[in-house]
């Protein structure tokens, strides 16, 4: 480096730093009309009802059935996710077999089809004269026609994928060579799961988690088809939309925004709260 | 019953890979090196002493015990990985303890396994380091802790795949010593895959060197070194100068290699190989000598240099003779080359006992 260029160091930019905050630029003006239009409605919904209103709409017993039973079924949903789609992420992730592909792809397909058609596709099997709807019933008088359980079967077929996807990146995460070095200092298998495998994906595990339940509460489509009633909550709000009008249904709406955000950072900090607070989250 | 590990026979496949016929054994106190190219087939042989293969053919017996069908966590084999594969979300402590507390149930001493550990964490100078997380560690005091780790399990055999590459020179040179020192205060057996010929020089007891899922050669590393068994070994240990030749044997030990316009002498140990040859010299037992000194009555040859290249202590000299190549490795302060440069002229000289022949077909 010559005097000349230590110099002009100090001031002078390349010229590429200009083109690179042109980019910058234009890539903020599109990513800020994707916020606004996702923070708008949000802001408007917030807004509109006064906090009688949402009082109002909190002491209607219809409404809170509907909320509880909602949150209800999401959790169990989340539960079911959790037993059922971990074991199944960690064998995707750790296992080679022929076929892995295919079920890999075959998780994905509830997120391509239109929930209506899951809806009808789960009244095919769960409805009355369906294989495991008219099996299940005659043997422990489990219905699915109406019930929690149809709530909950219809929202584990829209979010089990983010169960198991998650858990299945969380898994993938875990490098090998730790699980195998755990074995050579003497862990069998079972204990290198408890001890290495587990704390290592537990945040990916509980994302999994709190997605499945998340887009489980958020299901109407394919909830609507097997079970109207009991009401959801989404389905409630939508009943009070036709019956009352667009002030009482956003009411609710705003206190289920409320409810659901809240779980959703609640779980979030639960996972990420160290490095939020330290301020290097990933 | 002296040897430590024995592995008979052993052979297995997998997709892009087959290990055949691997049969080696390694001592109490001995550090076996396997040394080969990347993808020979290294680090699945080691996984699969450590038991994470499935064997097509073969046995594996350590200290007298058939363990061939013994689970990874039953082996008492300790493993170290390249990059030292700490555990992330557990202390330096705690890593080191972790083998004594998941054993904790299954064999007794609890309070045994704590005085090792710490005894371990002295003897590795990872004491003051233990309450960190293996993110806040150095690169040579990460293969500290993974070796404390190791040893807190008191394993019967350690086996190590090129830990030093993710270390620095003057780290590399510590875990050799930190290696050596361990082998003979412990005498816990070693193997050490590699691919850096120096490496297997420093640390190796015996080396085997591995190719396409076989050992090719095995023996003392100065053996393997001096005298390879064929071209493929020959110019993965460093034999830097190849000459194709017709050899005829002249009798008292001694054959003449002929390499077209000019003739090779060496003295054969053995028996003669017969017809085609390669005559093997290693870089260090080419000397150069002025043009015109006459110091030998045969393998004295007028070459021209090629090209320098600086090494530190020495230099690199190519030279061409007669249209082929000698390599030769020469002491910077070899008085006679001073000055040299590419296109001087220089004579090489080779002792008879220094060029080694092999059967230009032996299989390799």
């Amino acid at each position: 480096m010559s005097k000349a260029d230590r110099a002009a160091a100090p001031s002078a930019r390349p010229a590429s730093a200009g083109r690179a905050r042109l980019l910058f630029l234009a890539f903020w003006c599109c990513g800020g009309l994707l916020l606004v239009s996702i923070v708008a409605p949000l802001v408007a919904l917030a807004t509109l009802p006064s906090p009688a209103d949402l009082l109002h709409v909190a002491a209607r017993p219809e409404v809170r059935a509907a909320i509880a039973l909602s949150l209800g079924a999401a959790g169990l949903t989340a539960l079911l996710g959790a037993v059922l789609g971990f074991p199944l992420a960690y064998v995707l992730a750790h296992a080679k077999f022929p076929g892995k592909r295919a079920i890999e792809a075959l998780i994905d397909i509830p997120l391509a089809v239109p929930h209506t058609v899951a809806g009808i596709a789960l009244l095919v099997v769960y409805g009355r004269r369906g294989l495991f709807g008219e099996a299940l019933n005659d043997a422990f008088g489990l219905k699915f026609w109406g019930t929690l359980a149809g709530i909950v079967v219809a929202m584990l077929f829209v979010s089990a994928p983010y169960a198991v996807n998650a858990a299945r990146i969380g898994f993938e995460a875990v490098d090998p060579k730790l699980e195998k070095v755990a074995r050579t200092l003497g862990a069998g298998p079972w204990t290198v799961l408890a001890r290495i495998t587990l704390p290592l994906a537990w945040r990916s595990l509980l994302t999994g988690a709190t997605l499945t339940f998340a887009r489980a509460i958020s299901e109407v489509g394919a909830v609507i088809i097997l079970a109207y009633y009991p009401m959801t909550a989404p389905i409630k709000i939508y009943e009070l939309f036709l019956r009352y009008g667009l002030h009482e249904a956003a009411s609710m709406a705003l206190l289920v925004l409320i409810i659901a955000l809240g779980l959703f950072i609640g779980l979030r900090y639960l996972a990420y709260g160290r490095e939020l607070r330290s301020g290097s989250v990933r | 019953m002296s040897a430590a590990l024995q592995v008979a026979g052993l052979g297995l496949r997998l997709e892009g890979i087959r290990l055949a016929d691997i049969d080696l054994s390694v001592d109490r106190g001995e550090c076996l090196v396997i040394l080969g190219p990347n993808g020979a087939g290294k680090s699945v042989l080691l996984d699969a002493i450590a038991g994470f293969q499935r064997l097509s053919s073969g046995r594996l017996t350590l200290n007298g015990q058939d363990i061939t069908a013994l689970a990874p966590e039953r082996r008492r084999i300790a493993f170290m990985f390249q990059d030292f594969a700490l555990f992330p979300h557990l202390t330096v402590a705690e890593n080191v303890r972790f083998g004594a507390t998941v054993a904790g149930k299954r064999r007794a001493g609890e309070h045994d396994a704590d005085v090792r550990t710490e005894k371990l964490m002295q003897r590795f100078g990872i004491a003051p380091l233990r309450a960190r997380l293996p993110y806040f560690l150095s690169g040579g005091e990460k293969q500290r802790v993974a070796l404390a780790r190791a040893f807190a399990t008191q394993p019967a055999l350690l086996l190590l795949d090129e830990p030093s590459s993710a270390l620095d020179a003057r780290a590399r040179d510590q875990l050799h010593e930190e290696l050596r020192a361990l082998l003979a205060d412990t005498g816990v057996p070693m193997i050490y895959v590699t691919h850096d010929r120096s490496e297997a020089l420093t640390l190796a007891d015996r080396l085997a060197v591995m190719r396409n899922g076989r050992l090719v050669q095995q023996g003392r590393p100065d053996e393997v070194f001096e005298r390879p068994a064929n071209a493929f070994v020959a110019e993965f240990v460093g034999m830097e100068t190849m000459l194709r030749g017709r050899a005829r044997a002249l009798g008292d030990g001694l054959a003449q290699v002929a390499c077209g316009p000019f003739n090779i002498y060496a003295r054969v140990g053995g028996a003669l190989p017969v017809g085609e040859v390669i005559a093997c010299v290693r870089p260090e037992n080419i000397r150069l000598v002025p043009p015109s000194t006459a110091v030998a009555d045969v393998n004295q040859f007028a070459a021209t240099v090629e090209a320098l290249l600086d090494r530190g202590p020495y230099l690199r000299v190519r030279l061409g003779l007669q249209g082929q190549r000698l390599i030769a490795f020469v002491p910077k302060h070899e008085p006679a080359l001073r000055g040299l440069h590419a296109g001087d002229p220089a004579h090489a000289v080779i002792a008879l006992e220094h060029v080694h022949l092999i059967e230009a077909d032996a299989a390799d």
